[in-house]
């Protein structure tokens, strides 16, 4: 870890919100602590993935260097109906990109804040963003968050819960049950909403977030992989971007 | 432990293709002039993303994802701390689930 020893006063988000950015080893830990409940769900569905890497055929250390490595759970669950003793490479490629896309659209967001910091660590940070850690991360910066190293903290405990999780449910086999059981599978959605009120806009500027919706769920019909996340992400966000033009 | 040659290297690619996405914005970006325009697309952008991947996610799968998304929306403007608010929101489908 390169932590920048902290010099900012020990309550950050109480500050008015600052331009820069920072990395220091107190964001760290607050990202991991935030994310928590997020790396917990993340173990019972790592034990869903594990288990069915085991049924389709990856051994142990193959499901560990794929969760450790590619740490991109719909991502690999895919390539899990893809895999076999040879398994086509381009294939896997094209089916992981197809649903990996939608990071495009989110590591551009962080542009303005991510490019304040050394590329190194820059570029270690985006390899810990997914879609929670970055939603979060988004939605603490909008609060006056300009700690950079909490998309780390939160990224590093929920790898550790994936890669745990993909090793028991390997271990273990199928004796585990559906996590579904616990409300495991309504985290991610929770958290999303959740991570969603303090961007809120306001109704008289909320259309922009109908139009996000509304293309989303349509092309999610057409489109395969993840990239109505693309569609809808870019419908939104420009259409609310040319409103603001137009209004100026 | 490790099989197969092809199986590493395919794991290889795909963990390369996913960390291209995940650098391919911040790279792009680099390319794009940080003028207002664009400042104020960024600006929306998050809320538009999150608005993608969560209302596909609210639409299917039956009341358990509207359940919890309203839940921890309330348990949040209620100013609970957003551990509070998630182990709430699964709390409460949990034990609806036992129920229905």
């Amino acid at each position: 870890m390169t932590d920048v020893p902290a010099e900012a006063p020990a309550s950050p988000q109480s500050d008015a919100p600052q331009p820069g950015a920072k990395f220091t080893w107190d964001g760290f830990v607050r990202g991991f602590r935030m994310a928590t409940p997020l790396a917990l769900s993340g173990v019972l569905f790592g034990m869903a993935f594990g288990v069915l890497a085991r049924e389709a055929g990856l051994s142990l250390g193959e499901t560990l260097l794929m969760s450790m490595t590619v740490f991109a759970g719909a991502s690999q669950m895919a390539a899990l109906d893809l895999w076999s003793a040879a398994p086509s490479i381009l294939v896997l490629a094209i089916a992981t990109f197809a649903i990996n896309v939608r990071h495009v659209v989110m590591g551009a967001a962080l542009r303005p804040w991510f490019s304040k910091l050394p590329s190194p660590i820059a570029h270690l940070s985006l390899w810990f963003m997914t879609d929670a850690n970055w939603a979060m991360s988004m939605s603490e910066h909008r609060k006056g968050e300009r700690d950079a190293a909490i998309l780390v903290g939160s990224g590093v405990v929920m790898w550790f819960g994936w890669v745990i999780g993909g090793a028991i449910g390997h271990l273990a086999g199928a004796a585990l049950g559906d996590p579904r059981v616990y409300g495991a599978d309504v985290v991610v959605p929770a958290f999303f909403a959740l991570m969603l009120t303090p961007l809120w806009p306001g109704w008289s500027r909320s259309w922009p977030w109908a139009v996000a919706a509304g293309v989303a769920v349509a092309s999610h019909m057409v489109l395969p992989g993840y990239w109505h996340v693309v569609a809808g992400g870019l419908a939104g966000s420009l259409a609310g971007a040319f409103a603001d033009a137009r209004r100026q | 432990m490790i099989g197969t040659s092809q199986a590493v290297l395919a794991i290889l690619v795909m963990a390369l293709v996913t960390y291209l996405t995940r650098v391919g914005g911040f790279w792009l970006m680099r390319l794009v002039p940080e003028g207002g325009f664009v400042r104020g697309w960024l600006q929306h952008l998050p809320g538009a993303v999150i608005i993608a991947i969560l209302a596909p996610m609210a639409l299917e799968g039956g009341w358990a994802a509207p359940v919890a998304i309203a839940a921890a929306v309330g348990l949040g403007l209620m100013r609970q701390s957003s551990l509070i608010a998630i182990f709430g929101a699964v709390a409460l489908v949990a034990v609806l689930r036992q129920i229905i």
